[in-house]
């Protein structure tokens, strides 16, 4: 069954055969429980008839509600409808989910509505996708791990990533970046946090993020709610105390990531951010070499 | 009661008027649809035994629908003659449309429409999406 997004706009492709030719015709598609509730609907479509297989595009915003519906499509001709159809397969709309990390265990955690990725510790780069990796793990030896792209130097996104919103957690602990694009907008979408970075000329369709100068950054393992938007961490994170730059506390930490758009301004808009607790254990009291 | 629009008929055989406007079909209607026509049929001289019969098809000699022959009396001056008919079951196709009257059997007065009447049709194949 096809799945989509909710409120995702998507063009239903009809081959309608409508005969004789010359006629006037409208055609609709329509989501809904039954033929007679529609809850989403194209509209009619007018089209005039060829008598053979004509392409008729029924574009479509698919419910906002996550859900299975029944599709129909119905055909008239100067107002009579003279072709009723039900879809072969109903259409599924769901909530968006992590697909960042497809070889990677997933459990949702109810009570804070995130993707948390289970397992911990040793792991380090994970291929993950066409175009893109992403850098996850620990080590006693430091966090001496490049960062890791194809020949391009941009990472070109081929699959949709859908992610789910965040509660809201503390942590962020990797200069990781991983930039890619969607469509005709650049994304950035970064993985941990960087406390001075820079932001190359943002193109038409992809968006750079260069890491400007050795990381510093703040882990702590403190459930920290109710963090807004994307943000830059300050380089003292009020929880808990300072700690000097690289990781100097062992312990299991936490990751905090997200996605937004951001301008050649520097402004950014939309995007989400998600969690994935105990991503990583620092055993030592070393500090990475960077 | 009588539904559609009007739709001109022309003469095509007979002593009668060249038009007749019948209320009956409208152009697109759908499979095995039932509709009536109301013809102004003229028929002189009064008190014959009359039918009328109004057809669909290709040709004046292929009926792909019929309402059968409906008898009346003429009365010399024009009167409303219903016309039931069944459109055919197979869209896809348009038919012309015949009307003809009979007395005695015999059959002098042939009108045809003006305008086909088109019985749609068609399918859906898988969609796909984009």
């Amino acid at each position: 069954m096809p799945q989509f997004s909710p409120g995702e706009s998507k063009t239903a492709i009809a081959p309608i055969v409508a005969k004789p030719s010359g006629m006037d015709c409208e055609a609709e598609l329509f989501l809904g429980p039954d033929d007679a509730t529609k809850v989403g609907s194209s509209g009619r479509v007018p089209f005039v008839s060829t008598g053979a297989t004509k392409n008729v595009n029924l574009p479509i915003t698919l419910p906002s509600s996550p859900g299975t519906y029944h599709g129909y499509i119905d055909v008239f001709a100067e107002g009579l409808r003279f072709l009723a159809y039900k879809l072969t397969e109903d259409v599924v709309i769901t909530s968006p989910e992590l697909l960042l990390c497809p070889g990677w265990p997933l459990t949702i955690d109810p009570e804070h509505k995130v993707i948390a990725v289970t397992g911990v510790g040793g792991k380090k780069f994970k291929e993950v996708g066409k175009g893109f990796t992403i850098l996850f793990g620990a080590s006693t030896q430091g966090w001496n791990i490049p960062v890791f792209f194809p020949d391009l130097q941009y990472a070109v996104l081929t699959e949709p990533i859908r992610v789910s919103k965040l509660s809201g957690l503390s942590v962020a602990f990797r200069n990781v970046s991983i930039y890619f694009s969607i469509g005709n907008k650049g994304l950035i979408f970064f993985l941990g946090y960087l406390p001075t970075w820079s932001i190359d000329t943002m193109q038409e369709s992809v968006t750079q993020v260069v890491c400007s100068g050795p990381p510093a950054f703040r882990g702590q393992r403190v459930y920290w709610p109710g963090i807004q938007g994307v943000e830059i961490f300050s380089d003292t994170i009020d929880v808990g105390g300072e700690y000097a730059p690289g990781w100097s506390c062992p312990g299991t930490y936490h990751v905090i990531f997200g996605w937004g758009i951001l301008s050649e301004y520097g402004e950014w808009s939309g995007g989400e951010r998600f969690l994935i607790p105990n991503a990583v254990e620092c055993s030592a009291e070393v500090g990475p070499d960077w | 009661m009588i539904e559609g629009v009007n739709v001109e008929f022309i003469k095509t055989r007979g002593n009668g008027p060249e038009r007749l406007k019948v209320e009956m079909l409208d152009p697109i209607l759908a499979p095995s649809s039932a509709r009536t026509a109301k013809a102004p049929i003229t028929a002189k001289p009064a008190g014959m035994a009359c039918q009328a019969e109004l057809f669909l098809g290709p040709n004046p000699t292929t009926k792909s629908a019929t309402s059968g022959m409906v008898s009346f009396t003429s009365t010399g001056a024009s009167q409303d003659v219903n016309l039931p008919v069944t459109m055919p079951a197979n869209g896809g196709a348009s038919y012309h449309v015949y009307i003809d009257v009979y007395a005695g059997g015999m059959k002098f007065l042939s009108y045809i429409a003006t305008e086909d009447v088109v019985i749609p049709g068609g399918s859906i194949g898988p969609i796909t999406w984009s």
